[in-house]
């Protein structure tokens, strides 16, 4: 067994075995773990968890007929869809878990942390909830003739302002009509412009 | 996710606050609709407007589910705002659903003077709440007797509270004022008018008299 490779040293007849340029298939690995580097900074999402403002409706199909298939576009298919990710969830359950997941957030730009709310901002939340919850004061009689004269008053000058806002549009209208017609077919009729041109 | 607690929270009694409520009644509220929909990234400041929507409070109903008094009592666990904030929530007196809120998380997560300085005084709030019962049907409480339970007993809302050193005790030690109470006056007076009015050998005023001394002073 040890005769018959003992022939070169170099190698011997084990040259038909490709050689590896090292250095260059170093350099290729380098550059993409590099590029894998750049690629997750990137992925990293930027905003602050928001809660849902709209209600989600979960029931807004129920009872109804609906024409679905089973088989194309995620969209067409029976269920939730989710328009972000595209794709379509079987149960509400599921998709509330998916819609609260940190994948979908994470394609909204989202983080899973939510923003810490300062002293000042729950100070000012809990005054405006004051505020709200205030009942508006209620009016005497004189006072709801007087604000009724003062609702009427506003109106009529409201309607006046209108009037005089569409004749004027009016003037400047025809104004401009007369302004429109061809100067030179004017010339060739031998009028010129109404207005006095100096 | 969306179930951890902020990453900056203090451990409170020696734990995750989130562990305040038991393991069994945190996966059911984990588990409930009103957490995944409602509750999902909310702030301490959005957390103010379901509150103030309560319309209960009360542990677990019908099939063990947990109410939305509990999903955000637990959310205040997880997020950990403030002692301040709570303390705001506890003063504010605009929304009763809101102060009994900041109450029952004061009551899990402060130490044992402060729960008597700051809970005590809402034993003047006579307002009426809302409770949940395990079978699903409502009964009424008062805001004190809320707050008194609250001070006295183990377990409320389905959840155990921690234990807080007696009242009693406190004042021993010289951390409490002995509390006075409202009724104060009337009771020596009433000991008073008692007194002559055993002189002349009548009855003396029953427990109920006392009762009404009370809803003369503060209109219940």
């Amino acid at each position: 067994m040890s005769t018959a490779y003992k022939g070169s040293e170099v190698g011997g007849d084990t040259n038909f075995r490709r050689t590896w340029d090292k250095e260059e298939y170093e350099k290729k690995a380098l550059e993409r773990e590099r590029e894998n580097e750049r690629a997750k900074i990137k992925e990293k999402p930027t905003e602050l968890l928001k809660a849902r403002k709209e209600k989600l409706e979960l029931d807004k199909y129920l009872g109804k007929s609906q024409v679905v298939q089973t088989t194309g576009s995620a969209a067409k298919q029976p269920g939730f869809y989710c328009k972000v990710c595209d794709c379509t969830i079987k149960d509400s359950v599921n998709y509330l878990d998916h819609i609260n997941g940190k994948r979908h957030q994470s394609k909204l730009n989202r983080t899973m942390k939510v923003e810490r709310s300062s002293i000042e901002d729950v100070r000012a939340k809990l005054a405006k909830l004051k505020s709200k919850k205030e009942p508006e004061k209620e009016l005497t009689f004189d006072e709801r003739i007087e604000k009724a004269k003062k609702d009427e008053e506003k109106r009529k000058e409201l309607r006046k302002s209108k009037k005089k806002e569409k004749r004027r549009r009016k003037r400047e209208q025809e104004e401009q009509d007369s302004e429109s017609i061809n100067p030179e077919l004017a010339a060739m009729m031998g009028f010129k412009k109404f207005k006095s041109s100096k | 996710m969306a179930n951890r607690t902020v990453s900056d929270a203090r451990n409170i009694h020696g734990t995750n606050p989130q562990y305040l409520l038991e393991k069994i009644i945190r996966s059911r509220i984990y588990e409930s609709l009103y957490w995944k929909e409602d509750c999902f990234g909310l702030t301490v400041v959005s957390l103010i407007d379901k509150a103030d929507q309560l319309t209960c409070i009360g542990g677990q109903y019908g099939n063990q589910k947990p109410t939305e008094f509990l999903c955000l009592t637990l959310k205040l666990l997880q997020l950990q705002p403030e002692k301040e904030i709570i303390i705001d929530f506890i003063r504010n007196e605009d929304s009763k659903y809101l102060r009994a809120l900041g109450a029952f998380y004061f009551r899990l997560i402060g130490d044992s003077v402060e729960i008597y300085k700051y809970l005590e005084p809402l034993l003047y709030d006579f307002r009426k709440l809302r409770r949940r019962l395990p079978d699903g049907a409502y009964d009424i409480i008062h805001m004190d007797e809320f707050i008194d339970s609250l001070l006295r007993d183990e377990r409320i809302c389905d959840t155990i509270l921690p234990r807080i050193l007696k009242r009693q005790v406190l004042e021993e030690n010289e951390e409490l004022e002995p509390r006075v109470s409202f009724l104060e006056d009337e009771l020596e007076q009433e000991a008073l008018a008692a007194k002559e009015k055993e002189k002349s050998s009548t009855r003396s005023r029953s427990y109920s008299s006392v009762r009404k001394g009370l809803y003369r002073i503060y209109n219940i």
